[in-house]
């Protein structure tokens, strides 16, 4: 404590005023993605000095860096008395290694992405009966419950539509798509409208296999 | 041209410690001017602050409020009163001693009266024939400096050489300490006296009065903190390493640490002494290496 606060301690029998760090971290005014580490030596009233800086691929970069500092509980003081001992090439390896898993980390967090974006284009039919319903759904490979279904009350209606819808394989997105935009029920409606007009256009061509399922023998064409 | 500002050095304190008791010049040069260091660094920007020490605060206040008053007495070199560190083994009272010593840039002697011999030498010049004089005033004589930290250890194991240590630190006696071996007086009113100790009942109660405390915390070492680094600067100036040396990397040495946290300064200690000793071992195997796959596969010449 200095002699100052000492003698502020005596006379107003106050608690200890606390010291501050000699050594702060900044931002530069002049580069948002350029940190420094300033020391301002006590008792002086000149600007603190930059000991150590560096220039981060971004700014984004730069408080991500920061963040894992503080989240890692490392003292600023460290880093300070790390570049008066050694010099500044030590915190620059002390921060490339920060840096380094920073981006792994994001390297892994867009491929996660960018596997989840793709997943979420994969699209798959399914059938399930439940409570004496037959349904057909349609689910996104990266969700759990289906995003669009339908049911019938008997079974060989639904293997109907399954007869033909089992060749849509590559439209499965598209259909999901038009049921965000239009809702369930206009989905519905669109697929046993395409499905009727499928099983007309077979039976002109003789190609029907009659009975309740007509695209039973049908192949896409 | 001549530098104006280069004659005008501010010159270094100095005083003459011994003063024969005979007609004769006292051995050793005591007779001589001995240099009084540490007045430049009496600022905050100083020895508070290059001593470091921000995990014992009470250390660092006590090192503050010592350079604050002499500056105030206008006293322009380094002294602490005499001063007593309590804390167990371990808790880093060598350390902050030495690292005192190296911040005002005074010599730095243990005083260790857990060594029978030494121990005896302090209490009486009669008893010891190996010792001539004793180790303080050996040491300032081959320093040539007149305030040196002094760290003591091992205080209250020997009643006689504590008496003796009394005589020492007294304010008016210690400036006038017999050695009548060498029939001289020797002035150690400028030394500043670190006593060890793990609690207050190991001081002998005649050395009390004369001590002030300073109670040390326990501290653990956790790899990426100041007291690391504080360390290793010891033990590079105990290696006699220059910070600068390439062998020298915080990643090297941290790579080589055998565990995160360690328990006590001590502790720390060896394990960076260790450390850095390997990662140098490793960096001149590596170069060597190198300079090995250098001369079997040299460059093709044009």
């Amino acid at each position: 404590m200095s002699l100052f606060n000492r003698i502020m301690v005596e006379n107003r029998d106050d608690e200890p005023v606390k010291q501050r760090s000699p050594f702060s971290m900044e931002i530069d005014r002049d580069y948002e993605a350029r940190a420094c580490i300033m020391l301002r030596l006590p008792g002086s009233n000149g600007s603190p000095r930059t000991i150590w800086s560096r220039d981060f691929y971004s700014q984004a970069e730069l408080h991500d860096v920061l963040a894992q500092i503080k989240e890692a509980g490392i003292e600023l003081g460290f880093w300070g008395r790390l570049v008066l001992l050694l010099g500044p090439s030590s915190v620059d390896a002390e921060i490339d290694r920060i840096v380094a898993t920073h981006r792994e980390r994001v390297a892994h967090q867009e491929e996660e992405q960018s596997r989840r974006a793709a997943a979420r284009q994969r699209v798959q039919s399914c059938v399930s009966d439940k409570n004496g319903w037959y349904y057909l759904t349609l689910e996104r490979e990266t969700d759990d419950e289906p995003e669009w279904k339908i049911g019938f009350r008997g079974k060989a209606e639904r293997e109907r539509l399954r007869d033909w819808f089992r060749w849509q394989t590559s439209r499965f997105l598209e259909f999901l798509d038009y049921a965000a935009n239009h809702g369930a029920a206009a989905l519905e409606k669109r697929l046993l409208d395409e499905m009727f007009a499928a099983e007309q256009r077979v039976k002109q061509e003789g190609r029907g296999a009659g009975g309740t399922r007509p695209l039973r023998m049908w192949r896409g064409e | 041209m001549t530098d104006v500002s280069a004659i005008f050095h501010p010159a270094t304190p100095a005083m003459i410690v011994g003063h024969s008791t005979s007609a004769e010049a006292p051995p050793l040069g005591l007779g001589e001017p001995f240099a009084l260091l540490g007045g430049d660094r009496l600022g905050p920007s100083g020895i508070p602050f290059t001593v470091a020490h921000e995990w014992q605060p009470a250390f660092l206040d006590a090192v503050t409020a010592a350079c604050d008053d002499l500056l105030v007495a206008e006293r322009p070199w380094f002294r602490m009163p005499p001063t007593v560190l309590l804390g167990p083994d371990g808790t880093g009272r060598t350390h902050a001693a030495r690292s005192l010593a190296r911040a005002a840039g005074v010599p730095h002697v243990i005083l260790n009266l857990s060594d029978p011999v030494i121990a005896a030498n302090i209490a009486s010049g009669e008893i010891n024939e190996a010792l001539w004089v004793s180790p303080v005033v050996t040491a300032m004589a081959a320093t040539r400096c007149a305030n040196l930290v002094v760290t003591v250890i091992g205080a209250g194991r020997h009643a006689d050489a504590a008496v003796a240590l009394a005589g020492m630190i007294d304010p008016v006696l210690g400036r006038a300490w017999a050695e009548e071996r060498i029939a001289t007086v020797v002035d150690l009113g400028e030394v500043s006296w670190i006593f060890q100790a793990a609690t207050v009942a190991e001081i002998p109660v005649l050395l009390r009065d004369y001590l002030s405390v300073v109670q040390m915390q326990k501290v653990s070492c956790v790899r990426d903190s100041q007291i690391m680094v504080s360390l290793l600067s010891e033990v590079l100036d105990d290696l006699n390493l220059s910070p600068a040396d390439p062998a020298v990397s915080w990643k090297a040495v941290a790579l080589r640490l055998s565990q995160y946290h360690l328990l006590s300064p001590k502790l720390a200690y060896v394990t960076l002494r260790n450390a850095v000793i390997d990662a140098q071992y490793a960096f001149a195997v590596s170069r060597l290496q190198s300079a090995d796959a250098d001369a079997i596969d040299p460059e093709p010449q044009n």
